[in-house]
């Protein structure tokens, strides 16, 4: 008898300690991870500065020279950046070098906060890149994702939930709707290519199409997520309403979205921090692009924010690579800005 | 009661919202603007980029919109419609197919050459120096050869099995993939016995489009060789070492001269059909030919493209010059 007690409790105490291994191990990757892009990517937020005229023109930002007003303190070049923040040579000169150390030694370059990496867009000279156009273009994407899936999606999922009928049709869509919410997302992309762009003739890497394309894309999480909240109200609600005389619409306007809306919230919540991490249905429709000017309607040319790192990380300059990891920083501070929302709209109205 | 304190409740949208709403009134304007829009190879996109922001700052217009799709995709894009964009980057010629295309759908173009490329097979420093034949690498990264007038699947399996003097250890390349304009110039260059392809067994990898990843893997990686473009190699030279091709070292002279095998032009096509009406495509490659651009001190030199002979770089100055004088006569 002691010694089955026995052999349960090792059992028990054993699932416990692997349970604990693998939440330290994930802990210890994650880590592991954030320690690398932040290493690599805090020096993104500094720039190095050189005092006016004190430096000849090519250790300046190359659109220094077309800039006519005197500055007290001009953008230097990335090898300059580069051989300041980090000690990487690159293709200084040795000439360079000297200018460098001495205007070191008369305290002539300093290291200031690199505003410009908020409010720049796109550059190909990555002291003056700036995350501005990804932001821009990833809000107005949002934002259009937001009007298409959201009323889209609560609808289908009200009519499905609520009132179709349930029949072989009713659950042959729903069980393609589950499918479609575990689509490649690169499949919406080709999607969007044919329906927006082939077809529609709308323009081509903007905001309104990309929205579209996510929209797309999220639908049918929304709609499932959705239709999980809907569910999960007790039907002894709704039928104490109905039986108290209300109308369907009634007991589904007064009672049943109320309790299910923190669900469909967080629902749509989550998904719409898919659709801003998402880059390859954006692969399909153009929006890998080089875009100078941030995006002042949802016609323009615009770029989202992960695009943007996929497009820094390929590029050959050095100073992309702090670029890149400073510009994922930006995005997980705003994929968890949005689960923080989630999760606080989720706590609020769940009582 | 709930409901009516929700209507009198204000919702209190936020800025963004309202600016664009304001702005899609105003689409008609914008689009009178709408920038440039350059699309193709990602081999040239760097320079072409580098080339807009300049073409933006000086002119304060938009910054044209490039486009990075490849060679192939983009030349298709270009001729596929006169509502096209307004000009391809390729790291290649048009084949005379291809000018077919363009010349059926009414669309007309100037060609300009706007200097070379070159692909370096780099190792990282501590490796034992390598020295490459053309035939070396055919034998290396081909499919299939030939072996008594027969294809047979490439059977070498270490640098040694090619040539005795080579180290005892095995082919692992990283290279360019089958998308990419990069890997049909690795083919032409090498030429091929049999089939047009690279082997799959593992010797030769297919790295995605990512250069910065390729340089990575061959540093990590023990006895790797990676294959990237010129620009790439230039800016991380201190850590890497270049595979001679032929006995010859990549660089900006040997490039240029055309003595190094593994070299190819670079072009960027106008369209020039239309052209009272949208001067900015002309402005756009005039930018791109200039001696500030493309020049001896020239911004994209220092961006890693390897300049035309001054006198390839003057004649097509004086091709965009014609164009601008038939605009503006």
């Amino acid at each position: 008898m002691k010694l089955i007690l026995k052999k349960r409790h090792r059992r028990e105490k054993w699932f416990k300690r692997t349970g604990q291994m693998s939440l330290y191990l994930v802990l210890f990757f994650l880590g592991v991870i954030f320690m690398e892009i932040f290493s690599t990517g805090y020096s993104a937020f500094l720039r190095t500065e050189i005092a006016g005229g004190s430096a000849p023109q090519d250790l300046l930002n190359a659109f220094e020279q077309y800039t006519n007003q005197k500055k007290s303190w001009s953008i230097a070049s990335d090898a300059v950046d580069m051989y300041y923040k980090h000690g990487k040579l690159g293709k200084l000169t040795s000439n360079q070098l000297d200018t460098i150390n001495s205007l070191k030694e008369n305290g002539q370059i300093r290291l200031s906060f690199n505003w410009a990496f908020f409010t720049h867009s796109d550059s190909r000279e990555p002291e003056l890149a700036g995350i501005w156009g990804g932001l821009l273009g990833s809000i107005l994407t949002l934002l259009v994702t937001f009007t298409t899936a959201f009323p889209l999606g609560i609808g289908t999922a009200l009519y499905l939930e609520e009132f179709a009928p349930k029949n072989r049709l009713t659950h042959l869509l729903e069980a393609n709707i589950n499918n479609l919410a575990a689509v490649p997302s690169i499949l919406f992309g080709l999607l969007g290519l044919v329906i927006f762009i082939h077809f529609m003739g709308l323009p081509r890497p903007s905001a309104l199409v990309g929205g579209l394309t996510l929209g797309l894309m999220s639908l049918p999480v929304i709609i499932v997520a959705t239709r999980a909240a809907l569910s999960s109200v007790p039907s002894t609600l709704k039928e104490s309403a109905l039986g108290l005389g209300a109308t369907p619409l009634q007991v589904l306007f007064h009672h049943v979205i109320p309790s299910a809306l923190p669900g469909i919230m967080t629902g749509l919540i989550l998904s719409l921090a898919r659709a801003l991490g998402e880059t390859a249905p954006l692969l399909m429709i153009g929006m890998v692009a080089f875009i100078g000017n941030p995006p002042s309607s949802f016609l323009d040319p615009a770029t989202v924010l992960p695009v943007q790192i996929f497009n820094w990380s390929r590029s050959p300059e050095m100073g992309f690579v702090e670029n890149t990891s400073g510009a994922i920083l930006i995005l997980l501070l705003l994929l968890a800005l949005l689960n923080g929302i989630a999760i606080f709209i989720r706590k609020k109205y769940e009582t | 009661m709930k409901i009516e304190g929700m209507r009198i409740k204000k919702r209190p949208y936020s800025k963004t919202l309202n600016l664009s709403l304001l702005f899609v009134l105003f689409i008609q304007d914008i689009q009178a603007i709408s920038p440039l829009h350059i699309v193709g190879s990602s081999a040239v996109f760097p320079f072409a980029a580098s080339v807009a922001e300049h073409f933006g700052h000086k002119s304060r217009t938009p910054i044209p919109l490039i486009e990075s799709i490849g060679t192939g995709a983009g030349i298709k894009l270009f001729c596929g419609s006169t509502k096209g964009p307004d000009g391809v980057i390729t790291s290649r010629a048009m084949t005379t197919g291809e000018i077919n295309v363009c010349k059926n759908q009414g669309i007309h173009f100037e060609e300009f050459k706007i200097g070379q490329d070159g692909l370096v097979l780099i190792q990282n420093k501590q490796e034992v120096p390598f020295s490459l034949t053309l035939s070396d690498l055919r034998k290396a990264l081909s499919e299939k050869i030939l072996e008594q007038k027969k294809c047979i699947p490439n059977p070498t399996k270490t640098w040694n099995d090619i040539q005795n003097t080579f180290p005892n250890i095995p082919i692992r390349v990283l290279g360019p993939a089958p998308t990419s304009g990069t890997y049909d110039v690795l083919i032409e260059k090498m030429g091929t016995d049999c089939a047009s392809l690279l082997r799959h067994d593992g010797a030769y990898i297919e790295a995605p489009a990512n250069e910065n990843l390729i340089i990575q893997k061959a540093l990590n990686a023990t006895s790797t060789i990676g294959i990237i473009t010129f620009s790439f190699y230039e800016q991380n030279w201190d850590r890497l070492r270049a595979v001679p091709i032929n006995n010859i070292l990549p660089s900006v002279s040997t490039i240029q001269q055309g003595r190094y095998p593994l070299s190819r032009p670079l072009y960027l096509y106008i369209r020039t059909d239309n052209i009272q009406n949208t001067p900015a495509r002309i402005e756009y490659a005039l930018e791109f030919m200039s001696q500030d651009a493309i020049g001896k001190e020239g911004y994209l030199n220092a961006k890693g493209l390897i300049p035309l002979s001054l006198s390839e770089q003057e004649k097509m100055r004086q091709r965009a010059f014609l164009l601008q004088q038939m605009v503006n006569p």
